[in-house]
């Protein structure tokens, strides 16, 4: 079997291939927290300080958020 | 040639046996998993290429360490890759061509035709990630951060990681006015740690006091973090650069420490592995009793402008066969 011969059978994946949940955590998000996000098996993607490329840019579909304080995922 | 001497596999080339393929294979796509949630994206770049685009913009080092074949559709040399991180460059750079920040890794064999240090693989598996599009201190913690949280999967928790700068002897060398040549030779004396060398060489030379003052110190600022702030002191009369470098080192090793309270900081500004190619931080992680690095990486701005697209990066490799044992 050629496994790019095998991959063109298929319709799943395009070149955007990008599946499932990925968060985008705002450059002030709290360190600590991305990494307990990522230890408990999430996808995050953390912006860096200066970075224009906004969340949907950067591929992500859910954000983390500050409400009142406290820090949570939501949607985009 | 007897029959036993025909199936012997060439010094540094070896396979790997099923019980130990399994754990490999196990082990490489934990990591990717774990490049995957910090938001890396996969790409596999070939391991052949013409050697014009293998070599554009890295040092002569890499030539020596590539094997070399002739491509019989063209009759051009074309060359094994013995690092990834240029054609994933490459990649970022011409091929991908996107505007923010991009995060790639990758995993695979590469090819040495002479071994990197004594006994080591000639066809070790490389495992890495690379970010590009950023300039700041924030992008080099992401790299290190993530190489410490590689280590963590494969129970290295007693790491110790080490820092250098590129920046601070290249802008110590270039207020001195050094030329090339003298600027080689003392990058020479400086990596092997050559001290005596490094004053001779640079009692020879006509420079401020100064400047061969600091360089002379360089070899000797070695040490835990209390090290920065000696260095502030020691290299004060150095161009502005000089104090921004040690506030970057100095930002890390804070964060460091919050986020991998296990990992040993380990400073030495006169570290100048992969000087060809790194412009900034520089990193290796050590285990205990061990001398060579299980991983390393470092910054390396520019290194697109030779694919036409001079862009920030900042990248570390696992390349070691102990990861995998």
């Amino acid at each position: 079997m050629e496994l790019k011969a095998l991959q063109e059978l298929t319709t799943e994946c395009t070149d955007d291939c990008n599946e499932g949940k990925t968060i985008f955590a705002p450059v002030d998000a709290d360190a600590a927290l991305v990494q307990s996000l990522r230890r408990r098996g999430e996808r995050v993607v953390r912006q860096l300080p200066g970075q224009a490329t906004e969340a949907v840019g950067m591929g992500c579909n859910h954000q983390l958020i500050c409400r009142d304080g406290e820090w949570l995922v939501e949607p985009l | 040639m007897t029959v036993a001497d025909r199936w012997l596999l060439p010094d540094g080339i070896e396979e790997i046996l099923p019980g130990r393929a399994r754990y490999a294979e196990k082990l490489r796509r934990d990591i990717l998993d774990l490049f995957d949630r910090w938001g890396y994206q996969l790409v596999i770049p070939p391991h052949l290429e013409f050697i014009e685009s293998l070599m554009a913009g890295v040092g002569h080092d890499l030539d020596l360490q590539t094997f070399k074949v002739t491509d019989q559709l063209t009759g051009r040399t074309m060359g094994l890759r013995a690092d990834t991180t240029p054609a994933v460059a490459r990649m970022d750079a011409h091929t991908l061509n996107e505007a923010g920040p991009t995060r790639l890794c990758y995993a695979g064999s590469v090819f040495h035709a002479r071994p990197a240090s004594l006994g080591a693989s000639r066809s070790p598996i490389q495992i890495g990630a690379e970010l590009y599009g950023h300039a700041g201190v924030a992008s080099d913690l992401e790299v290190i951060s993530l190489m410490l949280e590689t280590l963590a999967r494969v129970n290295a928790d007693s790491v110790s990681l080490d820092l250098g700068h590129v920046q601070i002897y290249r802008l110590l060398a270039s207020q001195a006015g050094l030329s090339g040549d003298h600027e080689l030779a003392l990058f020479d004396a400086l990596q092997r740690k050559a001290i005596s060398e490094v004053e001779h060489l640079v009692n020879q030379w006509d420079i401020t006091a100064a400047s061969a003052r600091m360089l002379k110190i360089l070899p000797n600022l070695a040490g835990g973090p209390e090290i920065l702030e000696h260095a502030r002191g020691e290299l004060a009369d150095g161009p502005e650069g000089v104090a921004t470098a040690l506030d970057e080192l100095g930002l890390i090793a804070r964060d460091i420490t919050s986020l991998y309270p296990g990992a040993g900081l380990y400073f030495d500004l006169g570290e100048l592995r992969g000087y060809n190619y790194h412009t900034g931080v520089v990193f290796a992680a050590y285990l205990p009793g061990q001398g060579q690095a299980i991983a390393k990486g470092g910054r390396y701005d520019g290194i697109g402008e030779v694919f036409g697209r001079s862009r920030p990066a900042t990248g570390s490799a696992l390349t070691s066969r102990r990861l995998w044992s």
